[in-house]
């Protein structure tokens, strides 16, 4: 009996963990699907960067 | 001081980083900002939140920008300058006279503090006086400054 509960929870605690993995999976998937896409559409502005004086950079 | 002293006494600010943060937040700022000496200084973020429902996955994504922000009482005026938390460079600057934007208030909610330069769109600014997270955020302590900066912009630049 304790084994059978032993194994039932290994075993939804390896769904729970295999759910997340797709879920994280699925998500960088599409988001970078999305990404590319809307770089795509409307390139993002060049900006002017100015770095720290050298003096300051030590 | 005891192992308990020093837990319940939390994190130490590193005061030398601080300073040193500081100065190239100056170097920064006098560099890209004419007059820059006539500004104050503070270290501000904005969080920009993205929420998303991909079907099977929902949520929100935030992204945090940091920024150093110039006042000066006299013709008020904020002058914001994109950077990066370790202020190795700094983009464009943007002066935001109070007597040229549309309005500027606390929003209580989120306590930000929201400058809206046009119609077009809008700043969200997140103050602080110390965080620890030095990826994310400018390592600096200002709690004075903060308070200063919240002084002014609530009394003297606000328009509401």
């Amino acid at each position: 009996m304790t084994m059978d509960w032993l194994l039932f929870a290994g075993g939804v605690l390896v769904l729970l963990t295999v759910i997340l993995a797709v879920g994280h999976l699925w998500f960088h998937l599409v988001d970078g699907i999305l990404e590319r896409i809307k770089r795509r559409l409307f390139p993002p502005k060049p900006v002017n960067w100015h770095t720290l004086p050298e003096d300051e950079d030590e | 001081m005891g192992l308990f002293g020093k837990l319940f006494k939390g994190p130490e600010i590193d005061q030398a980083k601080s300073q040193a943060n500081k100065e190239k937040m100056r170097a920064l700022f006098n560099q890209v900002v004419e007059n820059g000496d006539q500004y104050r200084l503070l270290a501000c973020y904005t969080e920009d939140v993205r929420r998303f429902n991909y079907g099977l996955v929902h949520g929100s994504k935030t992204s945090i920008a940091s920024l150093i922000v110039g006042w000066r009482e006299d013709d008020p005026t904020v002058v914001l300058v994109p950077t990066v938390p370790d202020l190795s460079g700094c983009g464009d600057p943007e002066v935001l006279r109070k007597a040229d934007i549309l309005k500027a208030y606390h929003e209580k909610m989120m306590d930000s503090l929201v400058i809206y330069p046009d119609q077009k769109g809008y700043t969200a600014l997140k103050t602080f006086s110390w965080l620890e997270d030095e990826k994310l955020y400018i390592y600096v302590d200002q709690e004075q400054e903060e308070k200063d900066f919240r002084d002014f912009f609530l009394h003297t630049y606000a328009t509401k």
